[in-house]
């Protein structure tokens, strides 16, 4: 036998070793011996959390010339006293700023008198909450000082010369109309006509002199939305032989809400109500069942999901009334104490100084026109734990005798489009709404909010 | 000391076979040896190999004599000895599991059966023994399936697969000297280190879950010391027969160690708990018989004997969830004594003829043997495994190295009372290198 011969038994030696084992599935002999091979099933299980509700009133200040901008943002105007029980009656005071020019068209700017020219508001209506039957009798007024409506809160106010309306009397907007026009006294184009033609300093002198309208309309049966950057004041000049405009574009909007006589919500629910800024808190015990139980029991799966009942909105409304669904939500969670920062953990910081993260949600989950819509915090985004991290993480602290991630989780309505498969959509600023929501807390069809953790028991 | 009489192969065999030395390590992480259940249970599978000779002849051969082989069961074997000798073995076996209820699995793997070493420091009378080899494979592997809903609208129906598994096991270091105390009796002594880690994981996986890995290991090492004697007698039945009683005893070994529970593998490793604790094994006595008739046929019979009832853990029971699994699987009272029967024969048509043709120089070797296992996992019905065993050895151009191509086929346990029957069948590649080395050659 040559020395190759043994290269070759050599070589299939380590060909023998190099086999790596392999199997077919099988359970023979699962059941062999006291100590038989069992467990490392999945189980999974809802974990309710204690609920509460709080008042946050919401951002509805604009101001286009600031990032980041919300060219879709909407300026609020109106009463709604919506059926569902618990709403009250929400009343709506809309806020406009426009812009000044640079140049004027030779006509406007040489009418030495108010005989000469019309004024008039244009809005197109973006948003109506309840009854869409009947007019609105809107009222505008002059603000007496600039104000600074860029990030304004809903709770926030700005004094206007209410004593002197800038509109007509009985001016009317139907809130169905695609384009609504809101007519301007005479005497108001009179006494600011100087300010109007004035086009210096690229029309910063006209914003320096004209602070803005207050739009009102408190006898009214729904709160009407209006795109504040779409709005326009318009100054029509009339000649024998030609009709001459001078647009005034909005660049600042807010609105101010109020609530009044808020009652309770059906049983079995809890209602969340955007513009009144009423939230939903969760908190989880982990240091009661069945979380206590949990700490060192791996972690397959969890999933964080506030259930919206849609059917049961539409059981409380009346004809003509129309209550749009919100498109989004937003689930802000506040940290531990001693917590990693919201970036460390993987979470957008929703207020500094850090102490808030904004919990990315699943947009598809928001989706209005789903049997069952509502806010989910997904086991997962793109390769980036989410509700997972949030329980893996919590579950290890607790085990080291140290605070959950996040102590409490406050869920508010945001009235935006949640882009599918964007997850950042669903951490943006909602568009100020008065829309309102019901949480079922109690019932067997729709459980409450909970974590959902699929587990696999050691 | 200058190498005298080594050619060129001879090196390279030498850095072939350290180059199979060190990929040993990796190669056992991989395998799965020898595939049972039953494994799950003591320290798991015991494995005896002794020589590639011996293994086709039923596994004994404790009285068996050669020049081309250098087995370590019985020390005293070691003192007769004229070439330097390294030897590696690897195997290949499957086998096939059957339940009472029909249901049936297979595990085919690859493994490492031994790394032996050894030289004469006098020609036939004194000699040194070195292997490496495993002491037992913790090996099996058990799938259950199943589906969970998941998500907080059950939407989603995640199937998952359970995995159990064992893998790992202990290794034997020995070494020792055999002594030539006269034409007949030979005695040896080896020192034996005993190390190694025990592991069972359970792995949970999933497409819709993360993959839970449970593991509950065992890290052991230890001491022992093996004693053995040859008895060698000639002209016993007829003129120009040998007969051969040998005989070792193994101490009992007190292995110390560390018994934990992990989550996860790899770099995410987590230890959840670990204590620390001893077990001992029992003593081992092994007797075997060998006759040779004349230069073409050898028999042997052989047997051993393990009071494993007498095997003591110092590990606790542990009852937290966190807490690793009872070690031995099942406690104590799920091991028995192991005893061993076995029988063989060789034949070398061509005996002493050296101009014989090729195949008649080569070896022919059959065997079985009975053996009563060290497990009762149910802990009142014995287990018995039964093999039989056949091999081929080829003469090479290199005087004292053959090349042994090995085969067994057997069946273990039973498929009644809640147990598993296996099917189990192997074969083995082994390189017996010999050649002079270490030694003057003497001017006459």
């Amino acid at each position: 036998m040559r020395s190759s011969w043994l290269c070759a038994a050599l070589a299939g030696g380590v060909a023998l070793l190099s086999l790596s084992a392999c199997s077919d599935s099988s359970n023979v002999g699962l059941g062999v011996g006291p100590d038989s091979l069992s467990g490392g099933q999945p189980v999974t299980l809802d974990v309710e959390a204690d609920l509460d509700t709080a008042h946050t009133s919401p951002i509805t200040g604009e101001n286009v010339r600031q990032a980041p901008i919300r060219s879709t943002w909407r300026v609020l105007v109106g009463v709604v006293d919506d059926p569902l029980p618990g709403t009250g009656e929400i009343e709506a005071e809309g806020y406009l700023d426009v812009a000044g020019q640079s140049s004027l068209p030779s006509e406007i700017l040489s009418a030495n008198s108010a005989d000469s020219l019309t004024a008039e508001l244009r809005l197109t209506p973006s948003y109506l909450h309840g009854d869409s039957s009947n007019a609105l009798a809107v009222e505008v007024y002059d603000l007496t000082e600039d104000a600074t409506m860029d990030s304004a809160r809903a709770s926030a106010t700005f004094d206007a010369d209410e004593m002197d309306p800038a509109s007509v009397n009985a001016s009317q907007v139907n809130p169905t109309d695609s384009l609504v026009t809101i007519k301007l006294r005479e005497s108001w184009i009179a006494e600011n006509l100087s300010t109007l033609q004035d086009t210096s300093d690229d029309g910063s002198a006209f914003e320096e002199n004209f602070p803005g309208f207050k739009i009102v309309a408190p006898n009214s049966q729904a709160v009407v939305g209006f795109s504040p950057f779409d709005a326009t004041l318009r100054l029509t000049h009339v000649s024998e032989s030609d009709t001459t405009t001078a647009d005034y574009s909005g660049v600042k909007s807010f609105t101010h809400i109020e609530q009044r006589e808020a009652g309770a919500p059906p049983d079995d629910y809890t209602l969340l109500q955007d513009g009144a800024g009423v939230d939903l808190t969760m908190e989880w015990d982990f240091n009661a069942p069945p979380l206590d139980t949990l700490e060192n029991t791996p972690l397959n799966r969890a999933e964080v999901f506030v259930p919206v009942d849609t059917s049961a909105l539409k059981d409380f409304s009346r004809m003509n009334f129309v209550r749009p669904l919100p498109k989004g939500y937003r689930i802000i969670a506040t940290r531990g104490a001693n917590t990693p920062g919201c970036r460390m953990a993987g979470f957008p910081v929703f207020s500094e100084p850090n102490e808030t993260c904004i919990l990315p949600l699943d947009p598809s989950a928001a989706d209005p026109s789903a049997a069952l819509s509502g806010a989910l915090v997904p086991d997962d985004l793109r390769s980036a734990n989410e509700a997972f991290t949030i329980f893996e993480e919590s579950f290890r602290r607790i085990r080291n005798g140290q605070s959950p991630l996040f102590t409490e989780y406050r869920v508010q309505v945001a009235d935006r489009e949640s882009i599918p498969g964007e997850p950042g959509s669903t951490i943006q600023l909602g568009l100020p709404s008065t829309l309102p929501v019901l949480v079922p807390v109690d019932g067997e069809e729709l459980a409450p909010p909970r974590a959902t953790l699929t587990v696999t028991p050691l | 000391m200058r190498v005298l009489g080594a050619d060129r192969s001879f090196v390279l065999w030498m850095l072939l076979s350290a180059v199979l030395l060190v990929t040993v390590p990796p190669a056992q992480a991989q395998s799965n040896g020898e595939g049972t259940i039953y494994s799950r249970f003591g320290l798991g599978s015991l494995l005896d190999f002794s020589s590639s000779q011996s293994r086709a002849m039923g596994g004994g051969g404790y009285a068996l004599r050669s020049l081309n082989y250098n087995p370590d069961t019985n020390p005293a074997l070691w003192s007769d000895q004229v070439y330097t000798r390294l030897s590696g073995s690897a195997s290949l076996q499957s086998v096939s599991s059957e339940d009472g209820s029909g249901n049936s699995g297979q595990l085919t793997s690859g493994n490492v059966q031994a790394i032996q070493f050894s030289f004469p420091l006098y020609e036939r009378t004194l000699g040194v023994g070195l292997s490496f080899q495993p002491y037992s494979r913790f090996n099996y592997n058990a799938t259950l399936t199943g589906q969970e809903r998941v998500g907080p609208r059950q939407e989603n129906e995640a199937r998952y697969e359970t995995t159990f598994s064992g893998s790992g096991g202990l290794h034997r270091l020995r070494g020792g000297l055999g002594y030539r105390m006269s034409d007949m009796l030979s005695v040896g002594a080896s020192a034996d280190v005993l190390f190694g880690i025990i592991e069972s994981q359970r792995r949970t996986t999933s497409q819709g879950l993360r993959n839970i890995v449970l593991a509950d290991g065992v890290r052991l090492s230890g001491f022992t010391g093996t004693l053995g004697g040859h008895l060698a007698l000639a002209d016993v039945l007829a003129t120009d027969d040998a007969l051969s009683i040998g005989a070792s005893v193994t101490l009992p070994a007190r292995l110390s160690g560390e018994r934990f529970r992990t989550l996860d593998e790899d770099l995410a490793r987590d230890t959840l708990s670990s204590e620390r604790g001893d077990v001992t094994l029992p003593w081992q006595g092994r007797l075997g018989v060998s006759y040779q008739p004349g230069p073409r046929w050898t028999f042997v019979l052989d047997g051993f004997f393990d009071p494993w009832s007498t095997f003591s853990s110092g590990f606790s029971v542990g009852t937290g969830e966190t807490e690793p699994a009872r070690f031995p699987v099942g406690g104590t009272s799920t091991l028995a004594d192991r005893w061993r029967l076995s029988t063989g024969a060789e034949v070398v048509p061509a005996g002493e003829d050296e101009l014989a043709g090729y195949f008649a120089q080569a070896a022919y070797r059959f065997g079985g043997y009975v053996e009563q296992m060290y497990v009762r996992p149910d802990r009142q019905t014995p287990l018995y495994e039964f093999a039989v065993t056949a091999g081929l050895s080829l003469p090479t151009s290199l005087s004292g190295t053959r090349i042994d191509v090995n085969t067994i086929a057997g069946t273990r346990g039973t498929s009644s009372d809640a147990l598993v029957r296996d099917l189990f069948v192997g074969g083995s590649l082994h390189v017996n290198f010999g050649e002079r080395w270490f030694q003057r050659r003497k001017l006459r």
